[in-house]
């Protein structure tokens, strides 16, 4: 059984159709200071199918979900 | 949109009452060239800041980011698989963060997923989240 490490990195999973659906992968960690509530999350474009080529021409749409999971709190989400 | 969601695990737990006290989405455009240099811990180059990420019921600001580390850590990110990082003209980092106000500073504790609809066809395309390190030894760190 694997230990929690207390650390967390940033995973991106594509969503599309077979055989892609499911993939996952993970360059950084997630960056998470001490005291403070704020998470950021950092991916590389290739993670999510984009390039240079969308550098200030492509937008997305995107919707955050944020969970306590640990404590058990609420959670929220701001729908995009 | 709420089909695909429903197929990761997790989501399902979601509750309401808390607040998202901010979400802000970051992205780095990061020459091809200096892309050695920035893997290394805390000497990387950020050459521009460009906001890609828009939403109609939510403005995004672009923030200002520090270099961090691959997971795979300074000396694994120069073996090999990086160089398939490398053949592209320009690194595109994305960096998306969020604030919950009732989550305290313990990163395991709370987690954020962010549901992308890349190409804005109204259907989820991929999902970014913080998972705990020690889960899925086999995802894929973008090295071969």
């Amino acid at each position: 059984m694997r230990r929690a490490l207390a650390r967390s990195r940033t995973a991106a999973t594509d969503l599309g159709r077979e055989p892609r659906h499911g993939t996952a992968s993970a360059f950084f960690f997630a960056e998470h200071s001490t005291n403070t509530g704020n998470t950021v999350l950092l991916i590389c474009g290739e993670q999510i199918g984009m390039n240079a080529a969308n550098l200030l021409a492509t937008n997305v749409n995107m919707a955050v979900v944020a969970q306590d999971f640990y404590f058990g709190g609420p959670g929220d989400v701001v729908e995009g | 949109m709420a089909s695909t969601r429903s197929t990761w695990p997790g989501t399902c737990c979601l509750a309401s009452g808390a607040r998202v006290a901010s979400t802000t989405a970051i992205i780095r455009f990061v020459p091809a060239d200096d892309r050695p240099q920035q893997q290394r811990c805390g000497h990387g180059t950020e050459r521009r800041y460009a906001l890609l990420a828009t939403s109609d019921r939510q403005t995004w600001a672009v923030v200002a980011s520090s270099p961090r580390p691959r997971t795979s850590g300074p000396s694994a990110s120069t073996r090999s698989g990086a160089r398939r990082v490398l053949l592209g003209e320009r690194v595109v980092h994305l960096g998306l963060r969020g604030q919950h106000l009732g989550a305290p500073a313990a990163p395991a504790a709370g987690q954020h997923q962010v549901y992308l609809d890349t190409n804005r066809d109204g259907t989820d395309d991929y999902v970014v989240l913080n998972r705990d390190a020690s889960g899925l030894g086999t995802i894929s760190d973008g090295g071969n």
